[in-house]
Formats: C-alpha cells, structure tokens, sequence
C-alpha cells in the first residue's frame, strides 16, 4: 500500500532534525549552573521519552489505512472537545486549566484539539457543491467550540492558531478573500481601537467604502458596520486598565520591568546578547541565572540566542523553511482536496506558531502563549505536531493510491 | 482562486514571514548585540540602595536640633497583594487608614508594583507588635528599617522633611532621589537640602532572577559580587541659634500670646533665636497623622504653623519713626535741633484733627526727644515735607519691603506703597499727604517681618552696616568646612543714613531706655548700654495693638526685635520680654560667646 518512492525523506530528516535540536535545547536549557553549583531538570528526559514514542507512532500512522484515520476524525473531535471541558475542573495550574495531570505528566487537550479540529474542518469543507456561506458557516460552526473552551481556560494564544488554520483552510476551498476580510473586520477595529479610536474610525469607513464599491447586499453592509461599531465601542469601554497596560507594556516593556514587561526585555536581553556567535552551548548567563523562569517551553528561543548566536539561529530558521517549504510543495502534490486543506491548515498553525514564538522571543510580537513548534519542551506539543508531519508524509505517500 | 494560487499566497506569507524574523534577529544580535551583552552583564547584578544618613542640625555650641533615629516603617508591594479589601480592613483597624488612603497609595505606586514602597512612616511599638502577629497572612507588606527625624525643639526654622511625592519625584529622580527617599520640605531642612541629603551608595549583589543573593559563591568569584560604594553621608549643619536662648524666650513668652522674637548678633547678621508663637511640633509629620488630629489642627485660628518671623507681615507701628526720622535727617530736612509743630495732643491738619497717641500732648520736640517719647505729632509735622516716592526708595534701602534673604525659604516681602499704588487703589484724587500722615508713624498700608525690623535695628546698631540675617554657622562633614559665605553673597549692605545721623537716631534711642518720659523706661539697667524702640500698631477697628519693641544691647552686641500680636501696648507687653532676653544673654550667654 505504501509506496517507498513518494515517501518525502526531505521532510522526515527536516522533522527529525528539528526534534532533536529541541532536545539539545531543551537539555542546555534544563541546567542551571553558577560556579560549582549546577541544577538539573529532567525535561530533556521526559522529552527524549516523548521522541522515543513518536518515533514508532510516525510510522504506525504511514502504515495503517487510511480509513480507520478517516473513521477517527469524527470521534477525535469529540473526545478533544469533552477533553476540553474536562480540563476546566482540574486544578488550576500556574492560574489558569491547561493541563490535565496524569501521573507526572501534563496532557494538553487543546494541542489535541489542534490537529483534530483542523482534520474535521477540512473533512466538511472537501464535501462538494456547498455555497461560499455554507463553507463558511461549516468551519466557523466547527471551529468555535474549542475556540470557546480554550478561550475559557484562558488561553489566547492558543485561540489564535484555531482561527488562523480556519482562514487558511477557507481560503484553500476558494471562499473570497473579501469575505474573510468582513470576518475579521471586528477583531481589527476592536485591536485598532486599543491603540487609538481615530484609526478605528478610519478603518470602518474604509471598509464600509470597499463594501459598497463591491456591490453587497446592503443587509450585510448594515450588518457589518454596525458589529464593527458596536465592537469598537463596547472593547473601548470594557477594556481594563491591566489589560491597557499590557498593550502598553508591550509598546514599552521598560514601563514595568519586573512585572508585566519582564518577560520581553529579559529574552530580548538573552537573544541580543548571543551577538553573532553565541555565548556557547551550556553558557548564557540569562539562562544560567534562571532570569526567564519558563525558559524550556515558550522561550526557549531566548536559550538558543544567547547560547548559540545569531549563525546557529538561521540555521534553525533554515531547517524550519525547508520543513514548510515541503509542506507547501505537497500541497501541489495532494490531490484529495479534502487532505489539500488539512495540509494547508497543518502549515499555517506550524508556521503562525513559529513566527508568533520567535516574535515574541525577540520583542516584535506581544507575549502569547504560543510554544516554538518541534524545539519547545511539551509532549502534547510534540507528539501532535509530529502526528501532523506524518500526516503530511502519509497523504504524500497514499496520493498514488487514491489517484 | 485556483488550487494553484493557495500554495502561492502561503508561500509569499511564509517569505514575508522569515524576512520579518530574520530582520528583527538581526536588528537585535547584529546591530544592538554589544548593547544587550551589556545589559546582561549588568543583569545579574542586583543594585540595592545604600541610603546616605542625612546631616543631622545643630546649635552653635553643638546642642542637637534635629537627629537621625532608626525607626520601623511600613512598606507595601502593590504585585504581591491578593485581596484589597481585606488590607484595607485590616490596615484600617490597625492604623485607622481610610479606603481612600490605599487607592490613592496604589494609584501612586502604580508604575512600581513589585518594589517596596513606603506606606506609613514610624511605626509604633504597639502597632509593630501587631503587625508582626499578622504579617504572615499579608505578604505585601514588609517592615522596612531606616532613619527618621526628630525634633527636639518645636520651632519654625528647620522645618521638617517627609517622603518625596510624585510631582517631586518626577522632577527629582535623575539627581538621586529614590521613590521613598526623604526631602526637606520647609524649612533649614529645604533651603540646605543639597548638602544635608549626602549622595545614596549602591550595593552590587550577584543575583538570580528570583533576588536571591549568591554570597554563597562568594569564594568562587573572587568576590566579584561584593562591589559596594559607600554612601556619602550629608552634612551636619551648625546654625547660628543659640538653643539655650532659644528655649529660654520660649518660656518667657507669655504662653497664650502670638508673636514672634528675633535675636540677631548685630556685626555679622547670625540669628541667636527664631521664635514664632504659637509653636508646633513637626514631629507629627514624621509619622501618619490622625485625622482628627490634622483637622483640629487645621481649623486652629491660631495658625501655628505660620511662620511669624519671617513668611507672615504686620504694620510696624512706632518703630518704624527712625526711619521717618532718619530720612529727614538725611535730606536735611530737619538737623538734631529742629523743633517741630507744638503737640497739644494732636495736630490740626486742615479740616481734621489728627491725635498723638498721649492726649496730653508732648509740647514741642526735635527728633530725638520725639523718639524717646514716641511723639506722633512730630511725624506728621515731618510727613509734610517728605515726597510719598522718594521715601519709598528710602525704605527699600533699608532693606524693608524686600526679602532680606535669610536662608529660611519662603519668606515674605513685606509692603510698602507709592503714589501709583495709591492712585489704582484709591482712584486718582485720594490725598497722598493724608496717606503719609499715616505712613510716618508705621501705620497704615505698610507691613514688615519682624525679621526686617530686626534686621533694621541690628543695621543702626552696626553703625549703618546691615547684615544679611542667617541662621548657618557652617556646615561640616569631616575636614571640609562650609560657611554662609559659600551659600550667600553681599552679605552687607550700607544703609542710606550717614554716620553723624544714624548717632543722631542712636541717641534717641538710647533716650526711650534712659529717661524717665522714654516709652520703654523699664528697660533701664544702670552700666549697660541698651537701646530701643517700642511700638503699638493699630491694625483693625477694636482690636488691641501689636505690641513691639525693637533694640540692640551694645554690650553684648545682640539685636532684639518682640513683636506680640495684638498683645497690647510696645512699651508694657513687649518690652519686658526683650528685657529679659537682653538679661538672660549678658548674664549666661555673652561672657563665652565670643570664643564662636
């Protein structure tokens, strides 16, 4: 069934690769030592035994026929979301219900939610003759719940991804750019809003202009305009001053140095410092001193900076690029327009996750929750985003078989 | 859009992407590497402040005024608190603060939320006692121990400090204030502060980012974590007052009066006392005040918080005629000998009949008989023939209606009018010469400081060579000596009167404590040369008089000015309390005051 000739070992050896860069790092960045004093973790261990297990779990899901995947969507979705409802009675965890604890490991439904979410859109999106509104209504419908539960928990970041997949997933199954936009539109009066009403303004009556120059029916011009001003308004009042001053504080993170800018400018510190050549593996300071207390999961680029230069930094991105680059190649290649979609949802969450991550890690983007995709320390993260590749890898091997 | 052009647009956002990436890593390990390694070179090194201890102030023979205490102070970390209705609550039972008082403290500290920030000042034993049994339940609030002040006399000149507020601390942070550091708030404590504040060291300590300290490792990084500099303490300021006479008019001052007394060493302008009645004790303001009691305090129609020496103005009254005489003498106006109008009681003037202070008249007197009695009559006599605006300058440069320039901040200028005054007041036909009946006497729109007065008086007494009046002798902090000179210039001014004239004024004078008829006769002590004048100024209908008297004694050269508000008559109020001064110094204080 398989056929060894379209199994793509660019992407495998990208994926391998990237995986156990993430367990160098994830080792560098689980000791701390000052002078004879050295503190080990174990994530790295935990982390290899995740490696150990996805490994076999690659190729299980390349060998198994393609319909018991295709009979799991439905149930996967299922069970993620009543995952996801169970987690928000486990004990909070750092103050909020991300985790569920197993023993001493941490499952994160919302990871799982991820790819099966993704699987289920694109397997509602691919049935045939369906309007550009059924799409529409198909993947928001879908995508909502675990939006709202994750929203719940509270985990924005994660969000985040769900509604980026989501529009790339739409955008793949031909629905209008311009729909899109009107979808957005609220969520970008709302964040302009935040910074300054005037440009708020501005943007509504710009795209209120575009939806007339378009010729829409003018229910849904009203409607439009209308979301987005009442929108604006209401975030405009209800925003709280914390709130305002984490925008704030991410304009300027030196506002509040050891509270809500810490983060930022400690990582920006570690990342600057790496200059072009590093500190040397095992040898940043930052990380050493434990000034970034999360430093193996959402900023554990901050490690690899400071220890490993900005040289050492391009080849992960070029390592990441070559991954994405196959993905998008494969696209072309995948010819069932239902797993054409799950590919091009699988490469917007890997590559939004990416570029929200180092963003953050080096100041451009506002601290999100959002781990570094393959390096970041997580088996949820691991393991799902791995279970992606192969899923990649497998709808390549199987395009033959299907043609 | 084809399937073909999907592939397209994620391969242009993936582009933009890494080019975005790349850029910013570049921005930030490339362009601003040297930067940030600099930073965290730096960011293991936790800076904590060493505070300077802050000058203490002393008398001139070295008695204390003001001194450092350790004391416990009550600090918060906004970041650590969990619930702030149960902090209020509990500081309100504790320490009586109202809701308000913490959300503006919050507000205040917003921008600082995880450093210790000073809530209330000067714990007691009891409130410690308290806290200490609670603490464990609020981990916001920490004790923090450092100096505070206190005062060990009530007095208006040192003022007193306090923790710097947020206009300050906006103008003052790049010149080494700390948001909880303290600051002269009125007072020596202000006008000085640059030298008593000293300059705050840094301790540098190898940290984590939790702030743990690494001493441990000490011995591993050849003490690179023990890089300290000192703080340089302020320096100790040695004023010109003399506690001892200080404490003494303190208790000779009638207890229920207002008022205020200078003494001043005529040759060089030292202030020996500053008293203003009634007196406070600033040492309330070195803890929290209550409420009730900052309310009494501020509804005190007594207001002891003005400053009667120096920042508050009262019509002079009679002792403001030697320089009414002291201008005709030097415009050869009249000479020693001129005798002026008879008075009667009073004196005609036109259609109205102005009165002498003595109905019964004093006949007719030159200038320095008319002093030794106060005669008002010759005044008026005098006013005639003196021009509103010349007599004006005159007056400025006796250093009246001016600031003298003591270094007390704040002070008040005094008043004194011209012609144009006149005219925007009281419209262009008012009788300017009705107005300078008046002024010739020290009454009507004219207000000085008793510090000007006295300043006057120590200025005749120097023959015509005013003094600056300053309260610091110097300032010292281990060799280096600092004195007023290095804080003031032109600390002399001569006085517009020539010699002959001011002995003219000084004979006079000496006539109002010799003489029988003189208005302050009580002063009279046989071998001592004490000279005076004394004053009863009318300020409002149905009042009594300020009560002053203004004098110098020759013999141990100290310049002394009482004025009693609304106290009643110069010459039976205020006098006998400059009698006992003039007393009190020659006999304890003027034997050995001259080794200073």
């Amino acid at each position: 069934m398989t056929k060894i000739k379209n199994f793509d070992l660019g992407l495998f050896i990208a994926w391998f690769l990237l995986v156990s860069v993430g367990i160098v790092i994830i080792y560098t960045a689980s000791i701390t030592s000052y002078g004879e004093f050295i503190q080990i973790d174990n994530f790295y261990i935990k982390q290899l035994i995740f490696f150990m297990l996805v490994i076999p779990l690659f190729f299980l899901i390349l060998k198994i026929p393609y319909f018991i995947i295709d009979a799991l969507i439905v149930p996967g979705y299922i069970i993620s979301i009543i995952l996801l409802v169970i987690v928000l009675f486990t004990p909070e965890i750092n103050g909020s219900n991300r985790w569920i604890q197993i023993g001493s490991f941490r499952l994160q439904p919302s990871e799982i939610a991820k790819i099966t979410t993704i699987l289920i859109i694109s397997k509602f999106l691919a049935k045939p003759h369906q309007g550009d509104s059924r799409k529409i209504l198909t993947g928001f419908g879908l995508a909502i719940v675990p939006i709202f539960l994750i929203m719940i928990e509270p985990d924005f970041g994660t969000t985040l991804v769900f509604w980026v997949a989501l529009f790339s997933m739409l955008l793949a199954v031909n629905v209008p750019i311009i729909y899109l936009i009107i979808l957005i539109a609220p969520i970008v009066s709302i964040s302009l809003v935040i910074f300054s009403p005037y440009s708020s303004i501005v943007f509504i009556i710009l795209l209120s202009i575009l939806l007339f120059k378009l010729k829409f029916h003018w229910v849904i011009q009203a409607i439009s305009v209308l979301v987005n001003i009442f929108g604006s308004i209401i975030f405009w009042q209800i925003l709280k001053p914390y709130q305002i001053n984490r925008i704030l504080t991410f304009i300027d993170p030196t506002r509040d140095p050891l509270g809500a800018g810490y983060q930022v400018i400690q990582s920006k510190i570690a990342v600057g410092s790496g200059k072009l050549w590093g500190k040397g593996f095992l040898q940043g300071t930052q990380k050493n001193l434990n000034f970034l207390p999360e430093h193996h999961t959402d900023f554990i680029f901050s490690v690899y900076g400071e220890e490993l230069g900005f040289i050492f930094s391009m080849l992960l991105f070029s390592l990441f690029f070559f991954l994405l680059i196959k993905i998008i190649k494969s696209i072309d290649k995948i010819y069932v327009l239902e797993r054409k979609i799950a590919t091009v949802g699988i490469f917007s969450f890997i590559f939004f996750q990416l570029f929200v991550n180092i963003g953050m890690n080096i100041g451009i983007v506002p601290t999100t929750g959002v781990p570094l995709p393959f390096i970041s320390y997580g088996g949820s993260n691991l393991v799902i985003n791995s279970v992606s590749i192969a899923l990649v890898q497998k709808y390549l091997v199987e395009k033959g078989f299907m043609k | 859009m084809s399937n073909q052009s999907i592939s397209q647009i994620l391969k242009v956002i993936m582009y933009v992407g890494f080019c975005i990436l790349i850029i910013g890593l570049a921005k930030l390990q490339i362009v601003d590497g040297e930067l940030y390694s600099e930073y965290a070179k730096n960011n293991y090194v936790k800076k904590s402040r060493l505070e300077a201890n802050r000058g203490e102030i002393f008398d001139r023979n070295g008695l204390p005024i003001a001194q450092n205490y350790p004391a416990i102070h009550l600090a918060i970390i906004p970041g650590f608190i969990k619930d702030v209705d149960s902090l209020k609550a509990f500081l309100s039972t504790c320490l009586n603060t109202t809701s308000e008082d913490v959300d503006k403290f919050l507000y205040d500290t917003r921008f600082r939320t995880y450093r210790e920030n000073i809530f209330i000042d000067n714990l007691n034993q009891q409130q410690v006692a308290k806290f200490a049994e609670y603490v464990n339940y609020f981990p916001e609030l920490r004790f923090s121990i450092s100096n505070t002040r206190k005062y060990h006399i009530p007095n208006h000149f040192t003022g007193y400090i306090g923790r710097i507020n947020q206009q300050e601390y906006a103008r003052l942070k790049d010149k080494d204030y700390h948001y909880n550091s303290f600051l002269g708030k009125t007072g020596i404590e202000k006008e000085y502060e640059s030298i008593l504040k000293g300059i705050d060291g840094v301790k540098l300590n190898l940290v984590d980012a939790k702030g743990k300290d690494l001493d441990l490792f000490n011995s591993i990084t050849q003490n690179r974590n023990n890089i300290n500099i000192p703080p340089v303490n302020g320096m100790d300021l040695f004023l010109t007052i003399d506690l001892k006479l200080q404490k003494f008019i303190d208790d000779s001052f009638p207890p229920e009066l207002r008022g205020a007394v200078v003494v001043m060493n005529y040759e060089n302008g030292e202030v020996l006392a500053y008293v203003s009645r009634p007196e406070f004790d600033q040492n309330i303001f070195m803890s929290k005040i209550p409420n009730n009691v900052w309310e009494s305090i501020k509804a005190d129609t007594t207001k002891p918080f003005l400053d009667r020496v120096s920042k508050a103005v009262y019509p002079p009254g009679s002792v403001f005629k030697v320089i009414t005489a002291g201008y005709g003498l030097e415009n050869n106006i009249i000479n020693r000998w001129t005798k002026l109008s008879y008075c009667d009681g009073g004196l005609q003037i036109g259609d109205k009949y102005v009165k002498c202070w003595n109905r019964y008249g004093h006949g007719r007197l030159n200038v320095i008989d008319a002093l030794k009695v106060s005669c008002d009559v010759f005044f008026y006599d005098l006013s005639f023939r003196i021009d509103l605006d010349n007599f004006c300058y005159f007056v400025k440069d006796y250093m009246l209606s001016e600031k003298t320039g003591i270094d007390v901040p704040n002070e008040a200028n005094g008043f004194f009018p011209t012609t144009k005054w006149y005219k925007n007041m009281y419209g262009p036909y008012t009788s300017i010469r009705g107005h300078m009946v008046n002024l010739s006497i020290g009454q009507g729109e004219m207000f000085m400081t008793p510090l000007q007065i006295c300043a006057l008086f120590a200025g005749i007494a120097n023959e015509g060579v005013w003094n600056k009046p300053h309260l610091l002798k110097k300032a010292v902090k281990g060799d280096s000596v600092l004195t007023i000179t290095d804080f003031i210039e032109n600390l002399q001014v001569r006085l517009p009167n020539s010699l002959e004239n001011i002995s003219i004024i000084e004979e006079g004078l000496r006539k109002v404590i010799t003489q029988r008829k003189g208005t302050a006769h009580s002063l009279y002590r046989p071998n001592r040369n004490i000279y005076g004048k004394t004053g009863s100024a009318e300020h409002k209908e149905g009042k009594e008089t300020h009560a002053w008297f203004a004098g110098y004694d020759k013999d141990s050269k100290i310049a002394v000015t009482v004025f009693v508000q609304e106290g009643g008559g110069g010459g039976s109020v205020a006098a006998p309390i400059a009698g006992k001064i003039f007393d009190y110094y020659y006999k304890n204080i003027g034997s050995y005051n001259d080794e200073n």
